[in-house]
């Protein structure tokens, strides 16, 4: 049985086990906040400190101290953004606007790029500078941009400051998004702060429907996926033939994707149900014919706040061609490292950009020229195949660069693909890992279902009682339960 | 909007976390088919979680494990259990000792762990830093992951035609405007003697090219005999082999000073070892008539390793496979290195396959049984679980398949074999 000492422990943060959705204690966390929230949730000053409080428990679980980074940020961008907001001199808005770009970038920069800094020093000159033992805060990038995005918006007079410190803290901690995103917009998220707390069926069945597809894809596709194969073809390309490393590299496609938009659909579903409303974040992004769509489809709330605060002020389309192609090009390197710190992400966010110059060329080209238009109008069908195809196999080379730990690694993999190919294998590849292949073909799948089903599942959901919707997230978790316990598949190497 | 619904996600969280208490306090095996694992919601909380390696025949692995900090020396030295004077480990001990006069060569028998030069490149260097030497020892014409060698960089014209045999040790390569080149790495960085290992039916021209000169070699017909042919006339760095003949049989070339210790790496992917009875023993007797090894290192046991614990067919095997490499290297030492450890997921955790100390005691008894030496790698590793710590250490030392150990993992295999040799008594 489980002892007072050891409960206590396990209230405390741990960071061998940093608190995830996908935990068994998130479950017990949710109960308690829900039935906390039944007693609170008309009192909207209550409200505000209650959701407060157990979202900066939530990020202490996740990260230790940590939380204190957020709390500061938090002090420090309600004042400034204040400060901004009264001040009428134009210099002085300008250099309170910059502190606070400082500060919330420093310390980004701090924690997540110090040690790349040291790296690429040691490897570039004979220097020897010892790497720090950081750790990087839990959802310290999404955050800051969230902070960066109201301070701006502020700034241009776009919004109006938030009356109370507590609402600004409940905006930045809220906890469904604090760790994943998406990045939540103040002029989106604020103004539902002090707004009465009531949820409809839709919200309820939308909440579920987000909340348990969120689960479906996080834990029994993308974990699933991850660790029984994924996983290991990265982590040393070189042991496995090309084959598996092509089809580790699919594989990783839906890995990330349903990594990513599982945490985002659990985030919005949560919001929902606690009566506040997230912007989507992913839209099937593989859908997409061209990689400017994809751009729009994939991970939104980035894509258009790296649009708004840093393609816009660098000049946006308001300049020459070739100065907005540079723009672009700038706007997705940067991108790019905001993923992670490695040069690696920076060479991932180049091809994006590349391709994304490219893209525009081409679209810039077929506007111009009304014969090859006509062929692409009367053939749009099978263009939009070729495009889909096309844009998914580009999106793949480039997280062969995203996910591999060096860049020579990443090379391996490539090799391994173009030189070492090995199809012959499939039939012993397929009977070794049928599991994963399945799940992966099921992802896949569902990856094509059009929108219109989608609602149609939760209009049926709002048409169920209760016990339907009961049954059903039991369901759902009870299987992710299972496949999170599921032995591990084991290695098998081809060539014998 | 209807009525507000504040209260239905309450319900719906409520219900659920009670089913699944109920669940994790009620043993489901009954309810559910067998397929179905029982729940525990709680299962963290739960104190003093027990090592699921419990059976009988493992008992004395997991008491030198609990007492880890007073485990005897003995354990981690490598065991001499050998009669014969001549095959002992000691006798190969005393031609490292002497390895500045006369050449010591070892033949390392492994699998994946070993493959790229895995292990065997830092033991190598380790023993020629120690015992003299200078060179990679023998390089097939081509193999698996060739352009993953630290020690010698190799590419090739992909076109050599593999006669397979049985061995798959020794695989013979016939030419058709092929090529192979080796760009030797530090520590090798020159080397002075370039041997080709080839047999064939009629002399042949091959174009041999280093770094500073570029000539034509005629190589001798040795009437299907596998012969060893210096194809170097000065010290180099890279060396290119080019040939055309379909009347010779390639196998390698081996790079060496004329004493000094060399580690020869034969790795076979998914082998378990047992398949070296199978070798075709003509191409290899010829070989060792030529190399002479002193000692035959024999490193498997991953691919033995199913996650259970019956592994008689093994033990028959691998008996079989001793005598037959006695045999085969009636001058040699044998020395059998234990399974590495190695960890598989049973219930959503990471630990020590149920395998491994079966495996090893198998390992340890065929040893004692034939009068070879034998090496425990598992307790050396750090015993049970140690494969965990070396994947998710501060040093990152092994692959996240949590069977294979990356570059500093091998460094650290083959230092800790090192001072098991030096320290040998």
């Amino acid at each position: 049985m489980p002892s007072i000492k050891n409960l206590l422990q396990h209230l405390q943060y741990n960071p061998k086990d940093p608190l995830l959705f996908n935990s068994a204690f998130f479950l017990i966390f949710m109960l308690l906040f829900f039935i906390v929230y039944q007693f609170i949730y008309k009192k909207t000053f209550l409200r505000t400190i209650v959701v407060c409080v157990f979202s900066l428990y939530f990020f202490y679980k996740a990260c230790g101290w940590y939380v204190m980074c957020i709390m500061v940020a938090a002090v420090v961008d309600y004042n400034i953004s204040n400060s901004i907001y009264k001040t009428i001199k134009k210099n002085k808005r300008k250099q309170l606007l910059i502190i606070s770009i400082v500060l919330n970038l420093g310390l980004l920069f701090f924690f997540k790029y110090t040690n790349l800094f040291i790296d690429t020093i040691n490897n570039i000159s004979i220097g020897k500078i010892e790497p720090l033992h950081l750790i990087l805060p839990i959802g310290i990038s999404f955050y800051t941009f969230e902070n960066l995005s109201y301070t701006v918006d502020v700034y241009r007079k776009q919004i109006k400051p938030v009356q109370s410190f507590w609402d600004y803290l409940f905006f930045l901690s809220f906890f469904p998004k604090l760790m994943m995103g998406p990045i939540v917009r103040a002029a989106d998220f604020v103004p539902q702060i002090r707004k009465q707390v009531a949820i409809s069926n839709e919200q309820v069945s939308e909440g579920l429907y987000l909340i348990g597809s969120g689960i479906f894809k996080k834990m029994i596709i993308s974990d699933y996926l991850y660790s029984n194969y994924v996983e290991r073809v990265f982590d040393n390309p070189s042991l496995y033939t090309g084959v598996e490393c092509i089809t580790g590299v699919y594989g990783y496609a839906m890995v990330i994707y349903c990594d990513f938009s599982g945490y985002s659909s659990m985030a919005i579903g949560m919001g929902k149900w606690m009566g506040f409303e997230i912007n989507p974040n992913f839209a099937s992004p593989y859908q997409s014919k061209s990689i400017t769509e994809f751009w729009r489809r994939w991970h939104i709330s980035l894509s258009s706040w790296l649009k708004d605060y840093l393609y816009i002020p660098l000049g946006g389309n308001r300049c020459s061609k070739p100065k907005q192609n540079i723009n672009l090009f700038i706007t997705m390197l940067l991108g790019g490292l905001w993923h992670g710190a490695s040069w690696n992400f920076v060479f991932w966010g180049g091809l994006h950009g590349t391709a994304l110059g490219i893209d525009k060329v081409k679209n810039n080209l077929i506007e111009r020229n009304t014969f090859v238009k006509n062929i692409l109008q009367k053939n749009r069908k099978l263009f939009s195949i070729i495009g889909i195809v096309i844009t998914f196999h580009f999106v793949c080379l480039c997280w062969i660069f995203f996910k591999t730990a060096t860049f020579n690694d990443s090379l391996n993999m490539l090799h391994q693909i173009t030189s070492n190919l090995s199809l012959s294998l499939t039939p012993e590849l397929i009977a070794a890992y049928t599991g994963v292949f399945i799940v992966l073909i099921i992802a896949f799948v569902l990856h094509f279902i059009p929108l219109q089903t989608e609602q149609k599942a939760i209009t049926w959901l709002s048409g169920t009682n209760i016990y339907t919707k009961i049954f059903l997230f039991f369901v759902i978790v009870f299987v992710a339960i299972q496949m999170k316990q599921a032995e591990a598949i084991l290695p098998v190497y081809l060539q014998f | 909007m209807g009525q507000n619904q504040i209260r239905q996600p309450l319900i719906i969280v409520f219900v659920v976390t009670l089913l699944l208490t109920i669940l994790s306090f009620i043993n489901t095996s009954k309810i559910f088919p067998k397929k179905i694992k029982q729940i525990d919601l709680y299962a963290d909380l739960k104190t003093n979680q027990k090592d699921s390696i419990t059976n009988k025949e493992t008992k004395k692995i997991t008491a030198k494990k609990q007492s880890k900090n007073s485990k005897e020396k003995s354990d981690l030295a490598i065991q001499d259990y050998s009669i014969n004077e001549e095959k002992s480990f000691a006798h190969f001990i005393t031609a490292l000792q002497n390895a500045k006069n006369k050449k010591v060569r070892i033949a390392y028998f492994g699998d994946s762990f070993i493959e790229s030069d895995l292990v065997t490149n830092e033991l190598r260097q380790l023993l020629q830093k120690q015992f003299g030497g200078n060179g990679v020892g023998f390089v097939p014409m081509e193999c698996i992951n060739s352009e993953m060698r630290k020690s010698v960089l190799q590419s090739t014209s992909k076109n050599w035609a593999i006669e397979d045999n049985a061995s798959k040790l020794l695989k013979t390569f016939k030419a058709n405007n092929s090529f192979s080149k080796y760009s030797l790495q530090t520590p090798y960085k020159y080397c002075n003697n370039a041997n080709l290992f080839y047999n064939s039916t009629e002399s042949s021209t091959i174009n041999v090219a280093t770094d500073t000169i570029e000539y034509e070699k005629i190589l001798p017909n040795t009437n299907n005999i596998l012969t060893s042919e210096k194809i170097n006339n000065n010290s180099f760095s890279t060396l290119k082999i080019a040939a055309n003949t379909s009347s010779t049989n390639f196998i390698g070339v081996s790079f060496e000073d004329s004493v000094g210790v060399y580690a020869d790496n034969f790795s076979t992917r998914g082998s378990n070892g047992t398949h070296l009875r199978k070798i075709d023993t003509a191409t290899f007797n010829q070989f060792n008539a030529i190399q002479q090894y002193e000692l035959i290192v024999l490193h498997y046991g991953i691919n033995v390793l199913t996650n259970n614990d019956k592994l008689d067919w093994y033990k028959i095997g691998l008996q079989k496979t001793i005598e037959f490499l006695k045999t085969q290297f009636p001058h040699a030492a044998i020395l059998i290195i234990s399974t590495s450890d190695k960890a598989v997921k049973t219930n959503g955790r990471y630990e020590t396959d149920k395998g491994v100390p079966t495996l090893i005691n198998i390992q340890n008894e065929i040893a004692e049984k034939n009068g070879i030496a034998f090496w425990n790698l598992y307790e050396n590793m750090g015993g049970y679980n140690s494969m965990i710590k070396w994947v998710e250490g501060d040093t990152c030392l092994a692959y996240k398949d949590y069977t294979h150990i990356n570059f500093k993992g091998a460094a650290k295999v083959a230092q800790l074999l090192y001072t098991n040799i030096i320290n040998f008594k």
